[in-house]
């Protein structure tokens, strides 16, 4: 079936072909959902709305663009509203206007896979954990990501940095944690 | 290093987590049904166009009569081209009136014609000068006398010399004369009626008026209940202790006997019974005094019992065992249109012949499949014709023009599953009709 044959059936509800959409983006959307939450059970939580906003508004999107950014795009929309609505995240997402001075880190001898990066990623606090994923992952710009997280650009920044900072340290610790059991 | 650890960062985009098959179960639920947009496009085109046929022919008709009136009014219009003025006895004179001759029967008989009946004022036009002014008696003008009743009329003379003023327009007495017939009229008109003006018993002018129905729509409430089977319901015969299996393996034929042999995978060309009840807004409107248009709006809940055998496989190979009943059910939204004959439109009690299309759209379902390859489907609205059309004929029996009961026999033309052909619902209803209005006599 054609991308575009495809389209028009999901938007015609064929159950056939929005499972055939599903099955096609299905792993790389958990993934993107699972780095932006805290647990699996969150993240399914999130493809699941996901995909029925996908499935919603398929009639608008325009066949010219590329669709796995446009869903990709709704994921990520997805996940920043689910955490600012379940109040687990919401404490930690609530950031405030003031500048943070960033912290500079050193970025030397890190050798992390992709799972293990993933993994760290998680273990930042909700706010740094979603302005990392936005900026280094999916590559919005910072006043992109302040409009959608309705807040000064500079905490963007600071966030971001200091985010980026912990993550390495955290990574660091890990490498340190295993060099020290190997050793042991 | 730091190529590195970018490295990693950028392999994140594709980090990817195989999802498990629950999560498109969930996603699948919570996603709105299959969009039958093109074939409810398709089936809709009939009663659609049937609807608003239905809704045309009622609303073209006048209500209050108006219609009838500017029909009248075109007539008597044209007939005044012929110079229709009582004053100007000269043009009177140049107007051929040879065409007929009209006596007092005939004018009584004219009278005496439903239409005319009411009609409070008549003009005549006497050779020398004189108008004559032609009253009917009637005592309550407004109500209408039985057709059987004749109509006496009084002759008041018109003088010239006494300057006794004929009315001037004549043309408007017609109109008030015909206005008061659509006041009071209550009965099917007949297809022409004439009004005459006369001279010396000569006929000058005839003014035929098309009949126009001036007859409301009778608004009434259905309720019904009937009974219906469902042919080739090729679940009969499947073994109970496989109902609940996704795929039937054993498919018995079902015989209570049990003597047939099993495993032969029959689908048995038999069919099933049940009941259903309907209630619902019916609206009739006649078209003439005998033929009638029917149609309305109706919800029926059906039921349709399945037999599903218990058997069980005993040592010769037979079935033995007891059926036990599986429900079907449907929930219908139905739009019937019928074309109704009466067959004694002046009868106390009033018989009918009916006859027409059913249109109906399945609003939920309950309803147990097996697929050719014996796979098992319940509730599967994808599975179900959500629009099933049917033909329907019958009879009513009015009574007294205060409620009717009708008996109707009903055919799908269209199969209750979109994959089985010959799977075809037949109905036989029993429906009372309430006028929501007293009807009057």
């Amino acid at each position: 079936m054609t991308s575009l044959l495809l389209i028009k059936e999901c938007i015609n509800n064929n159950r056939q072909a929005q499972q055939t959409l599903y099955n096609q983006y299905a792993s790389n959307m958990l993934g993107l959902c699972y780095r932006y939450t805290k647990s699996l059970h969150d993240a399914e939580d999130v493809l699941q709305e996901g995909f029925i906003k996908v499935f919603s508004n398929l009639s608008q999107f325009k066949n010219e663009g590329d669709l796995a950014a446009w869903i990709r795009k709704i994921m990520v929309n997805t996940a920043i509203t689910y955490l600012n609505k379940h109040k687990r995240y919401k404490v930690e997402m609530q950031l405030d206007d003031i500048s943070l001075h960033p912290i500079v880190g050193k970025e030397t001898d890190i050798d992390i896979n992709v799972k293990d990066l993933v993994e760290m990623v998680r273990k930042l606090p909700a706010n740094y954990q979603t302005i990392f994923n936005l900026v280094a992952v999916e590559g919005y710009s910072q006043i992109e990501i302040a409009e959608i997280l309705n807040i000064n650009i500079n905490t963007v920044r600071s966030q971001y940095s200091r985010g980026r900072s912990m993550l390495i340290k955290l990574i660091e610790n890990e490498n340190l944690r295993e060099k020290n059991s190997y050793a042991k | 290093m730091q190529n590195n650890f970018n490295n990693t960062i950028n392999q994140l985009y594709n980090f990817e987590i195989e999802p498990s098959q629950q999560n498109w179960e969930d996603i699948e639920c919570r996603l709105p049904q299959k969009n039958n947009k093109k074939i409810m496009m398709y089936w809709w085109h009939l009663p659609v166009l049937l609807s608003v046929a239905f809704l045309f022919i009622v609303y073209s008709y006048p209500k209050n009569g108006n219609k009838f009136l500017a029909s009248i009014n075109k007539e008597i219009t044209r007939s005044s081209n012929i110079q229709f003025d009582f004053k100007n006895d000269n043009k009177l004179q140049n107007i051929n009136t040879n065409t007929k001759i009209l006596n007092t029967n005939k004018i009584n008989q004219f009278l005496n014609k439903p239409l005319v009946k009411s009609v409070e004022k008549v003009m005549f036009y006497k050779s020398n000068n004189n108008y004559t002014n032609q009253t009917t008696n009637n005592n309550s003008s407004s109500k209408l006398n039985n057709s059987s009743t004749s109509t006496s009329i009084k002759t008041e003379q018109f003088d010239d010399e006494n300057k006794t003023e004929p009315p001037t327009n004549t043309v408007n007495i017609l109109d008030y004369n015909i206005t008061n017939v659509l006041k009071n009229k209550d009965s099917i008109l007949p297809k022409t009626a004439t009004i005459v003006v006369v001279k010396n018993d000569t006929l000058i002018t005839e003014i035929t008026i098309k009949n126009k129905i001036t007859k409301k729509p009778l608004f009434s409430l259905a309720v019904g209940y009937g009974a219906n089977y469902v042919s080739r319901n090729n679940i009969l015969g499947v073994n109970n202790n496989l109902l609940n299996q996704p795929t039937f393996s054993n498919v018995s034929t079902g015989s209570s006997s049990g003597l047939n042999a099993i495993n032969n995978n029959l689908k048995l060309p038999l069919f099933n019974t049940g009941n259903h009840f309907t209630i619902g807004v019916n609206i009739e409107y006649p078209l003439t005094k005998k033929i009638l248009l029917k149609s309305g709006l109706q919800y029926s809940y059906l039921q349709n019992n399945i037999g599903v055998n218990n058997n069980q496989i005993n040592e010769d190979n037979l079935s033995v065992g007891s059926q036990i009943n599986y429900k079907n059910t449907l929930h219908l939204i139905a739009l019937p249109i019928d074309i109704k004959y009466c067959l004694n439109p002046t009868f106390k009690h009033k018989i009918s012949f009916l006859g027409g299309l059913n249109t109906s759209y399945v609003i939920k379902n309950n309803w147990l499949f097996v697929n050719d390859n014996l796979q098992r489907y319940e509730k599967n609205s994808s599975l179900i014709n959500s629009l099933i059309l049917g033909l329907q004929m019958g009879a009513s029996i009015n009574f007294n023009n205060k409620f009717s009961v009708d008996i109707q026999a009903v055919k799908t033309i269209t199969t209750i599953q979109k994959t089985l052909s010959n799977y075809y619902l037949q109905q036989l209803n029993v429906l009372l009709n309430i006028p929501l209005k007293s009807q009057k006599k």
